[in-house]
């Protein structure tokens, strides 16, 4: 390549692919696990609010097909910024159970963090 | 076309700077994670684990108890239950479990017709919490109970820390 001219914008766009590639799993793995040294305490509070969550979803009569429910703010968590949902749904192998799944998300794309935790429950109460 | 190479290039010069840049970035890291607040920081995330294992064995306790006789309604500061044997039968109706706040202590303790035991609980010695302020346990509705209490962290560097778990009453 002659000296002084510049990249092409497809090799730019080439470098931003590979760094991305490179990148991609680091982020990746910032938004399933706590960097204990950065965002230890946080985590922490998301979790016991998730809990919390669970246990309240738990507490309520089955109601089903709220399934695709949206995020909403979290009482008491405001600083966070953080949602948290309810999913019920019908197991998807074992017609006697139900799938009950909470959620809390905070943070923003692409430094978004979930968990998320998952407990089935005897379809006695319709 | 061949250049005559002459001194320091201009992508040398980038790359060394790139290169300095890092390890001065690292260096800071490093003096960064030695610091005095990193260390509190770390000391408080330990502390707010414990307290969050001894609850989450409490909230699993009473979650599980057959029968959660106090409080009926309303908030209190005592909790009372009959618990689970190993075996799935009812421990005697006179034999009783609770956890009290009391003087800022959350404590554990196993009533009898004839005398109140305290006793460990699982792997935490009584007191189970030391410093806990505003202790309460709030019946929101026939199956659901929920612990409330703050607290100030050893180290100081947290004052007023509320914990609050929500607790499902699956024997209900």
């Amino acid at each position: 390549m002659e000296a002084g001219t510049s990249r092409s914008l497809f090799e730019k766009l080439l470098y931003l692919g590979i760094a991305t590639f490179f990148l991609w799993p680091f982020i990746q793995l910032y938004s399933v696990k706590a960097i204990p040294i950065f965002d230890s305490d946080t985590h922490l509070r998301a979790s016991v609010a998730l809990e919390n969550l669970m246990e309240e979803a738990l507490c309520r009569p089955y109601e089903f097909s709220i399934a695709d429910s949206k995020f909403v703010p979290i009482k008491g968590y405001e600083d966070l910024n953080l949602m948290g949902k309810i999913d019920i749904s019908p197991h998807p192998t074992y017609d006697s159970n139900v799938l009950i799944k909470a959620q809390v998300m905070w943070g923003s794309f692409p430094l978004q963090k979930n968990l998320s935790l998952e407990y089935i429950g005897a379809r006695t109460k319709s | 076309m061949i250049h005559k190479k002459n001194g320091i290039t201009l992508w040398e010069i980038l790359l060394f700077t790139v290169f300095l840049a890092v390890s001065i970035g690292a260096s800071v890291f490093f003096f960064f994670i030695n610091s005095t607040d990193m260390q509190k920081a770390q000391q408080k995330y330990a502390w707010v684990k414990n307290v969050n294992s001894v609850l989450d064995d409490v909230s699993l306790e009473i979650g599980n108890a057959v029968i959660l006789s106090h409080p009926f309604n309303g908030s209190s500061k005592e909790c009372f239950y009959r618990g689970a044997s190993d075996h799935s039968t009812l421990e005697p109706e006179s034999f009783e479990e609770g956890f009290i706040f009391s003087e800022d202590l959350l404590y554990y303790i196993s009533k009898e017709p004839t005398s109140t035991n305290v006793t460990r609980f699982g792997k935490h010695r009584n007191p189970i919490l030391v410093n806990c302020k505003d202790g309460i346990f709030n019946r929101k509705s026939a199956n659901q109970i929920e612990i409330y209490f703050k607290m100030n962290s050893p180290n100081g560097t947290e004052t007023d820390r509320e914990f609050r778990r929500i607790i499902n009453l699956r024997n209900k």
